[in-house]
């Protein structure tokens, strides 16, 4: 039963990091309409922006964490405004943000040379034991602050201004610009959302427990593909239910899986069940189908 | 009439609901085979979307259509070309990375059938299905001025010119129903002529059935056998088009519930209803 | 029927005709060149890093001819191209050097393994609109390199295999070609049967591309509602591409196999994958000598790059700490270049070489939105967006 409970427990640590690098998906995609392969690059950049800040710079842990989430939320916005803005349609839309991330990723590990640079996080190795059940100290941060976090989207989405405009441009944005809403500052807010939750999701891959400030960090954004293929291009909450489901899921997989299944089955698990999803429910769990009329 | 014949297209107590929009209430009318059926109707009355049903790009909520006989809800929308249904759109829907041939051949898709593989070899059926797709595309490349135009790219070519490669791609799939969709628009009083004289042509030539939505009252006039008036969704009349136009209830469904003075009604353009016909192309093109 | 115009009249004899390929003079000669290019240039150029560099062009070209098919004719964007030449690879390996089929046999049957493969992964990637091919073509990158590792017997497990296949074809060993009295090095004798594969393909694609199937791939990548409604049915015309490209991509790995002579799952992650979109946007979308360009360009970048890495103190050579390593800086040179494209110069290389007035290939397009055959309409919102529940 522990150990039931012990996978599940970092089945859900899991699910909430691939929640937070999918919903960086999904903000973008609901209010530009595109699969913003560009969120790998925010990724990066907040894992080695927020190293630099602490390592080299000096500056506290979350301190430097804040610090590298602005920046890179930053660069977000100023990518959409002077590059995406320029881009016409969807196709070119996802070449071009995939460029980006191909672009950046060497650069930034030339620039921060190591296999597995020390991020300096308060966690270090430690782990904690609840009711015989060891979890993390980082996981144990992570899931609630993931909670705050969706909850905090969620009153957002639903109760501020801002939010509703973000979901009027969603569903119609000549009608939300006949009710005053900028789309240009729509945009601006929702990549820099973006921006910010794969700056926190680099953040968190590359604490101690993580593995460390390592090059391939893109890969795990994209790692989060399958969760939108489960819970829809466009649903915050398909993002959160998704991602959990997969976490919980690859970490099951991993640990029923016998040995000679060889190196690397995790990392493959959500692909896999991303196969499966597209064999029986393609629209999967919360996307409609695209309203294909006839 | 003499012996009834069964009318080309019926359409019976139509429903169409998009999220929480009722598009369509209850249309029903028939089609007659040989006939120009124009539907008319201020903007936002429903108009492509019925043409969308009859096209089957929407599915109606209720309502049955039956074409030739047969349900047309049945059938996909793949099968249209088939069936012998084509159609233009009101906002264009040209292949506009491809060239001026290419798009009016593709309206001979449905009676070709050579497949990747013998595309690929090439010298053999592609060849020869691509040499008659070409020689029964000449006459109509011919009929609407096109020749001169093959060989650009489309992107450059003007509004009216690529109005005319979408009627000759409709035009291709030899189809018995033509459905078309405000052809006249963004064109001048010498284009919509010329352009009346060509559908009369097509049609002729074809023995085609038309179902066209117009605003140009001249063309409507011109062309039409009987006009739909649709307004809200909903059939307000069906009638000759110079029945229509001079009828209250149309004109007042064009002008909102204010009653203006109409002018004579066999005069050219939109002027009958009151509308000159500059206010209503500038209004198209803000 | 009206009267046509006198010039109408006399293109009128043209129109009947299906299209030509070398229509002009001009490309009549340069298909001749090319042709002669290929026996001429490894008979006069010994250097054997050359040739090996534009056989590797070569071979790129040919799986990107495939990659472009589906990208730039039918509009589907792919990242998992390099699983479908690993496939090829390796199989080509299983077939050729373990069972020891002649050339003739495990090179198409390579081709064809992928091909399969395609065929089975395309009906559940194409199912839904979007970018979703995109995601599961990623997907199948990393499960093929994690079935590469795991099937030691097929693919020689995490180090890879020797790879043995032979290259023959009747007399004709490509390998130590005999020309009259010359003996031929291997380098000269793969360049010659890579490039001659190309020219094939090249040929067969551009085929593909002037006739139905082809165009109808076109249609749907420029306004998929008219495509349905003039009769062609989306699944097998993008099922069609996507197995030519994959088969494509396995002839290609068939051949780079045979060339890099050892081959390890690693060779064919998101890197490659990675090449072969750059080569496509860079060369040209939607033009048949696109790939072509773009395989020798993107093919010179590392040879310049190692050039540089001793001029410029950012690049660092292999072993050496601090800096872009040469393959990272490839990287960005791809990553940069596709941006670039993109935004500025849509017809890729192949543009800068096409007479002003000729049909320009995918130059930025209104999005298809905008052209929907929805309205206006009192539902505006309902085209093609997902409706996703809010939270």
């Amino acid at each position: 039963m522990t150990e039931f409970l012990q996978t599940l427990t970092s089945g859900v640590a899991l699910g909430s990091l691939y929640a937070v690098l999918a919903l960086g998906f999904v903000i973008v995609a609901r209010a530009s309409g595109i699969l913003n392969l560009a969120q790998g690059s925010f990724v990066v950049l907040g894992a080695y922006l927020a190293y630099a800040l602490i390592h080299q710079a000096g500056l506290p842990f979350w301190a430097g964490v804040m610090v590298a989430m602005a920046a890179v939320a930053l660069f977000a916005v100023l990518l959409e405004a002077f590059v995406l803005h320029r881009v016409s349609d969807h196709f070119a839309a996802l070449l071009v943000t995939f460029g980006v991330t191909i672009a950046v990723a060497p650069v930034i590990t030339g620039i921060w040379p190591g296999d597995s640079l020390n991020l300096g996080d308060p966690w270090a190795l430690s782990v904690l034991r609840i009711g015989g059940i060891g979890i993390t100290a980082r996981d144990a941060t992570l899931i609630p602050i993931t909670a705050v976090l969706l909850l905090g989207f969620f009153l957002f989405f639903r109760y501020t201004r801002v939010g509703l405009s973000l979901r009027a441009t969603a569903i119609d944005s000549e009608a939300a610009m006949a009710q005053g809403v900028s789309t240009r500052f729509v945009y601006g807010i929702s990549w820099g959302i973006a921006g910010a939750l794969g700056a926190f999701g680099g953040i968190m891959l590359s604490t101690t427990v993580g593995g460390g400030v390592r090059p391939g960090l893109e890969v795990y954004a994209f790692l989060a593909l399958p969760v939108i293929i489960l819970g829809g291009l466009e649903s915050p909450l398909g993002a959160v239910v998704g991602g959990l489901i997969i976490g919980i899921v690859q970490q099951f997989a991993v640990s029923l899986v016998p040995e000679s299944w060889g190196s690397g089955f995790s990392e493959v698990v959500p692909y896999l069940v991303m196969l499966a999803i597209l064999l029986i429910r393609p629209a999967g769990l919360f996307g409609r189908r695209e309203v294909r009329r006839a | 009439m003499n012996a009834p014949v069964a009318p080309l297209l019926e359409v019976r107590d139509v429903e169409l609901r998009i999220g929480g929009l009722h598009i369509l209430r209850g249309v029903t009318f028939d089609v007659r085979e040989n006939e120009f059926f124009t539907v008319i109707g201020p903007n936002g009355a429903g108009k492509t979307s019925l043409l969308n049903v009859l096209s089957r790009i929407y599915h109606p909520t209720a309502g049955s259509v039956a074409f030739d006989g047969r349900p047309l809800l049945d059938v996909r929308r793949t099968g249209l070309a088939d069936l012998g249904i084509a159609r233009t759109f009101q906002n264009l829907a040209l292949f506009e990375h491809m060239d001026v041939m290419d798009n009016v051949v593709l309206g001979r898709q449905r009676l070709m059938r050579s497949g990747v593989l013998t595309g690929a070899v090439w010298w053999g059926r592609a060849r020869r299905e691509e040499a008659e797709a070409r020689q029964a595309c000449e006459p109509l490349i011919d009929l609407l001025g096109l020749g001169d135009f093959l060989n650009r790219p489309i992107r450059d070519l003007p509004y009216g010119i690529k109005k005319r490669i979408e009627l000759a791609r409709a035009l291709a799939v030899e189809p018995r129903l033509l459905l078309l969709d405000e052809p006249a628009a963004g064109m001048n009083d010498e284009e919509t002529d010329e352009l009346a004289d060509w559908i009369l042509t097509a049609k002729r030539e074809l023995g085609l059935t038309v179902v066209m939505i117009e605003h140009d009252m001249g063309m409507v006039t011109r062309l039409g056998d009987r006009a739909l008036v649709l307004d809200f969704g909903t059939v307000v009349t069906i009638e000759s088009p110079r029945a229509a136009i001079a009828d209250p209830r149309v004109i007042s469904a064009y002008l909102g519930d204010e009653t203006e003075e109409a002018d004579d009604p066999t005069a050219t353009g939109t002027v009958a209803l009151g509308i000159s016909r500059d206010q209503d192309r500038k209004a198209k093109h803000a | 029927m009206t009267l046509t115009t006198t010039g109408a009249a006399l293109a009128r004899h043209a129109r009947g005709r299906a299209p030509r390929l070398f229509d002009t003079p001009l490309k009549k000669i340069l298909a001749i060149a090319f042709l002669v290019a290929i026996i001429a240039i490894p008979l006069n150029v010994a250097d054997s890093y050359i040739l090996t560099v534009l056989t590797t062009a070569a071979i790129a070209a040919i799986a990107a001819t495939g990659l472009n098919l589906l990208t730039g004719y039918a509009g589907q964007i792919s990242l998992g191209h390099a699983f479908f030449v690993g496939a090829g690879a390796f199989c080509g390996q299983v077939l050729g050097g373990q069972l020891g089929l002649p050339f003739l046999l495990w090179l198409p049957l390579s081709a064809l393994f992928a091909g399969a493969l395609g065929a089975v992964v395309a009906p559940f990637a194409l199912r839904l609109k979007g970018p979703y091919l995109a995601i599961v073509s990623l997907g199948l990158v990393f499960i093929g390199i994690y079935a590469a590792r795991n099937l030691p017997t097929l693919t020689g497990g995490l180090n890879g295999t020797v790879v043995t296949a032979p290259v023959s074809i009747g007399v004709l060993d490509f390998a130590a070609l005999r020309v009259g009295p010359f003996l031929l090095s291997r380098e000269q004798g793969m360049f010659i049967l890579c490039w001659l594969v190309l020219a094939v393909i090249l040929l067969a694609v551009a085929n593909i591309v002037r006739s139905r199937s082809g165009r109808a791939m076109q249609a749907f990548r420029d306004h998929d509602l008219a495509a349905e409604v003039l009769g062609a049915r989306r699944l097998p015309t993008m099922m069609n591409a996507f197995i030519v490209s994959s088969a494509l991509g396995g002839l290609s790995g068939g051949l780079l196999g045979v060339e890099l002579q050892y081959i390890r799952p690693e060779n064919f992650g998101l890197d490659l994958s990675i090449q072969y979109v750059a080569i496509v946007v860079i060369g040209g979308l939607a033009s048949i000598w696109g790939p072509v360009l773009g395989a020798l360009f993107i093919g010179l970048v590392p040879v310049i790059a190692i050039r540089l890495a001793d001029v410029l103190p950012f690049i660092s050579k292999p072993g050496e700490q601090g800096g872009v390593s040469v393959s990272g800086f490839g990287l960005v040179v791809y990553g940069v270049l596709i941006v670039v494209f993109l935004l500025f110069r849509r017809g890729g290389l192949i543009s800068f070489f096409r007479r002003p007035g000729r049909r320009r290939p995918l130059a930025p397009a209104t999005t298809q939105a905008a052209a929907a055959a929805s309205p206006p309409d009192p539902a505006p919102g309902i085209t093609t967006h997902e409706e996703g529940h809010s939270l």
